[in-house]
């Protein structure tokens, strides 16, 4: 892993043809602009027109919970595709044995105690719920008849 | 290329009025204005308004509430154009009576007292809404204060409102905001940057001393760069998140906007270090990077002898507008030229970092906006079941762009995709951080554009994602690393737009990015202001030789020099028509005259320019603001026009020969004013003359019949006398007496006297309102000042009255 560091930070000519043979030396335009057509013409292992499905907006909205018009979902559909499709160009890149990062290495680390405290401010708390019967928060029925 | 390496601040201080909304009838503080004064004479470097304020307020020269009410005043006047917050607090002013009631008892008052802080709208503030720029949080009050916010009032300063940014941070341009379009102060066709744009503009067009913003994926430092200000994006940890609306945790930082490096330093310093409440916040402790702002004057010849810098080879190529390309190259002359080696330096995974960016945002995006589902806070549709309630309340409380990112981030998150898009952009995180750490080992700071063009015009990324996404890519690098970068304003382009340089350091290495942008702005203003000097002296010469020079190479490596061309290589070549530096700050001053006030040390050869444009109430406004300093050499001239416009030319060369012959010489403005007092003066006698007949009249009225009014001539005869006057609304019954009464004075003298003097009245009123409009009241050529010898007569009638 650590030698893969060294590797993508040695002279352009190496670690472009070793690393990451695509990306040219000026980069992310042409990165851009090229992208869709690599992706096919290699056809890796990797391409997501082989083993991934298309996005298929009206399932994602169920699941994110936002309700789309049919126009809605018309429209967004080619956006997101494109910004789906824009994303392959990860697969096409070796990163075999690297480990993921989850977020910068901020050396913090610990985790406060887990003891309760009471927090001053409640009323404001509840003065923001939109529908409230004290002590309850109302919502509409959760089960369906069917 | 001299514009290359212009720092825009240039334009702030030694020709203030570049700003176009800069101050509005409003003089700059005293303090303020003396500590820029004193600059201006010898470096004209952006100073630390923080400073100044609190010098001033603990000598007593000034008072809180007066530095309040100058921002306060400026924010009226500019947010209708600007449109930078999206909540104003009304409790500032009380607030600043606050720090000047302790200040008076001897009271610490902390190190931001007094100070006008703006917050963007997705950092929590308790006693203000917070809405994200979201309508799902539409007049959402949060329970508690951000940790930032808290620390902010804990230092004294003053939370003057909450800055517009594009709906949860989600755009390069502030459009994405659900309540309104912020404009850059720069040019208000253009876009101010985003997602803190409103924080930015905010700063730039001195609404506020310094303002806090979030930086996610460059949300900081790409509208730094586009409004010209300082944008500080801390080291991820550094700043506590508490508050902090989650877009993409693992990425999110709270950044720092002001107009010089020591205001982003010190707003740093006031809400950085550990906090309980985010379990990310380093427990480093916290240095005092504010004790290393030293003037310049202290500076030795090469201040950063040594500094190692790397310009990273990808953000200067394809796809990167030539004009910054220019402007970040002067930059790095200036670096050399203060001593640092510089060193190209090729982070290959640089193009790889974006879409990696993009993965890594909207997954996390996807899921930290899970929370708005309209149950516990936030707006709520009517609904009879709960999952359409959800569904409901979300759909029409989010926007297109937020949508479009919570898909996208839920596709990159489904079952058999996660290790193909979400791990591999992790993977690519740990490759970007890997790279920098080696590149930083090598190097003290790294250097790069903060954006690939400067600001462009609103409307033109709309519609396409990617081309707004691929705007991102100077940024978004430094996110994944988590490291601290700092923009600061190095240049122009040809339309006058300011560019801003990107330092990058290394992680929790604030203090060396916020000393060496220190000693890059200070001594860039300097050498500078020479140029322009230089620059302004040869323009009376010759014009065509300035023009060359303008573009003539400035201390070029010859790394570059390639790219340039000496000044002989100009004489042959065609030249193409480029405005010079100096056409375009003149450009702006004339276009924004009617914002001008303070003038400061500005050459006169600029002033004889641009303030032929003004209006009477325009000149004499920058007049009375311009303190210890004598204009009349320019406006004495201007003023004279002024009295041959007003008065004619004979009453002109009256008072010409008049002073000849008592040999005295007074200022054409002193005898302007002279004048106007007088037939004010005269005015009123006749008014009130005529008031006293018309009682009289009255009186007499009174005991006669009314039908006497019969008499009255056809009414387009008194139309040539009374236009559309005040007597024209009064009753029939009345308008009987009324009429009859001014038939009467139809034949006398006075009445003669009064229709002039309503005309000049008239003309007077109108020489007024023009304030607002697009100042095109050049006298010379002005269609609306009045000129016409009849007003001469009346004037001079006047004055025998």
């Amino acid at each position: 892993m650590g030698s893969r560091a060294l590797l993508v930070l040695a002279p352009a000519f190496l670690s472009e043809s070793i690393l990451l043979n695509h990306i040219s030396r000026t980069g992310f335009h042409q990165l851009l602009t090229q992208n869709e057509k690599r992706v096919r013409v290699r056809g890796r292992n990797y391409s997501i027109h082989s083993n991934l499905e298309r996005p298929d907006v009206t399932r994602l909205a169920e699941t994110a919970r936002i309700s789309l018009s049919p126009q809605e979902a018309e429209e967004f559909a080619p956006k997101i595709q494109q910004v789906v499709d824009w994303f392959g160009q990860l697969q096409d890149v070796d990163l075999q044995s690297i480990e993921p990062a989850i977020r910068a290495d901020t050396e913090a680390g610990s985790f406060r105690e887990d003891s309760p405290e009471t927090f001053e401010n409640r009323d404001a708390i509840i003065a923001a719920v939109p529908s409230y019967e004290a002590p309850y928060i109302k919502v509409p029925k959760v089960l369906n008849k069917d | 290329m001299l514009s290359s390496v212009q720092n825009p601040r240039i334009l702030l201080l030694h020709c203030r009025w570049s700003k176009p909304l800069h101050h509005h009838h409003r003089h700059y503080p005293k303090a303020i204005h003396a500590a820029a004064q004193a600059q201006a004479i010898s470096t004209s470097s952006p100073t630390s308004q923080i400073q100044i304020i609190q010098k001033s307020i603990h000598s007593r020269e000034k008072t809180a509430r007066q530095f309040a009410e100058e921002f306060i005043n400026r924010l009226r006047l500019t947010e209708p154009h600007v449109k930078s917050f999206l909540h104003v607090s009304e409790t500032v002013l009380n607030e600043a009576d606050e720090i000047d009631r302790k200040i008076d008892r001897n009271e610490d008052v902390g190190p931001l007292a007094g100070v006008l802080v703006a917050v963007k709208d997705n950092i929590c503030t308790a006693d203000m809404p917070s809405t994200a720029g979201s309508k799902i949080l539409e007049n959402y009050r949060p329970p508690f204060d951000a940790t930032a916010v808290r620390k902010l009032k804990e230092s004294g300063a003053i939370i003057v409102g909450k800055t517009n940014l594009d709906e949860f941070g989600m755009g390069s341009t502030t459009e994405g905001s659900a309540y309104q379009v912020t404009a850059n102060p720069w040019n208000l066709e253009c876009v101010p940057g985003g997602s803190s744009g409103g924080s930015a503009a905010a700063v730039s067009a001195r609404q506020c001393v310094v303002s806090l913003g979030s930086d996610t994926g460059g949300s900081v430092r790409q509208p730094a760069s586009f409004c010209g200000v300082v944008g500080l994006k801390p080291t991820y940890g550094r700043v506590s998140r508490f508050g902090l609306v989650a877009y993409a945790s693992s990425l999110d930082v709270i950044g720092c906007f002001g107009s010089s490096v020591a205001d982003a330093g010190i707003l740093l310093q006031s809400v950085c270090g550990h906090d309980k409440l985010d379990a990310t916040s380093s427990k480093r402790e916290v240095i005092d990077f504010t004790s290393q702002f030293v003037a310049k004057d202290y500076l030795e010849s090469q201040p950063l002898k040594g500094l190692r810098v790397g310009v990273i080879r990808e953000t200067l190529g394809d796809g990167v507008d030539q004009e910054v390309v220019l402007s970040i190259r002067g930059a790095i002359s200036h670096m050399e030229e203060l001593g640092c080696i510089v060193t190209e330096v090729s982070l290959p995974s640089f193009s790889l970092g974006l879409p990696a960016y993009y993965v890594l945002a909207s997954s996390e995006s996807s899921s930290n906006l899970s929370r708005y589902d309209g149950i516990r806070y936030g707006n709520q549709i009517v609904s009879d079941e709960l999952s359409s309630l959800y569904g409901g309340s979300r759909a029409n409380g989010l926007g297109p762009e937020v949508k479009r990112r919570i898909l996208m981030g839920t596709y990159a998150l489904s079952a058999g995709y996660y290790d193909a898009y979400y791990k591999r952009a992790q993977q690519v995180r740990t490759v970007v951080q890997k790279s920098f750490k080696a590149a930083l080992d090598e190097h003290d700071i790294l250097i790069s554009p903060a954006a690939p063009s400067a600001a462009y015009k609103i409307g033109e990324k709309k519609n396409d994602p990617l081309a707004m996404y691929a705007g991102d890519i100077m940024t978004v690098n430094v996110n994944l690393a988590g490291l601290p970068a700092l923009v600061l304003p190095c240049g122009f382009v040809q339309n006058g737009l300011p560019v801003g340089v990107q330092m990058i350091g290394a992680a929790f290495d604030e203090e060396k990015l916020l000393r060496v942008g220190h000693i890059f702005e200070q001594t860039l203003q300097g050498r500078l202001a020479q140029h322009l000097h230089l620059l302004i002296n040869e323009m009376n010469v010759d014009p065509s030789i300035s023009d060359r020079r303008l573009r003539r190479p400035q201390g070029c490596t010859p790394m570059m020099k390639s790219r340039h061309y000496t000044i002989e290589e100009w004489d042959t070549k065609p030249i193409r028509k480029i405005p010079s530096l100096v056409d375009l700050c003149v450009q702006k001053a004339v276009d924004n005259v009617r914002y001008l006030g303070d003038v400061g040390e500005t050459d006169f050869h600029l002033l004889e320019r641009f303030l032929p444009h003004c209006t009477v109430e325009q000149l004499m406004h920058i007049e009375d603001s311009t303190e210890d300093r004598d204009l009349s050499p320019v406006t004495d001239k201007l003023w004279k026009n002024f009295y041959v416009l007003q008065f004619g030319a004979n009453s002109t060369n009256v008072v010409v020969e008049r002073m000849k012959e008592k040999r005295v010489s007074f200022k054409w403005r002193q005898l302007y004013e002279a004048k106007v007092k007088d037939n004010e003066e005269a005015q009123q006698k006749s008014f009130e003359r005529i008031k006293q007949l018309y009682k009289k009249e009255n009186a007499k009225k009174q005991s006669r019949q009314v039908q006497l009014c019969t008499k009255v001539p056809p009414s387009t005869n008194k139309r040539g006398f009374w236009g559309g006057g005040p007597s024209s609304n009064i009753g029939n019954t009345k308008s009987g007496i009324m009429k009859k009464a001014k038939l009467e004075f139809l034949n006398s003298r006075e009445v003669k006297n009064l229709s002039a003097m309503k005309k000049t009245n008239f003309q007077n009123n109108q020489r007024v309102s023009p304030i607002i409009k697009k100042p095109s009241h050049f006298p010379g050529k002005s269609s609306s000042t009045p000129s016409s010898s009849k007003f001469s007569t009346a004037t001079s009638t006047a004055r025998r009255f």
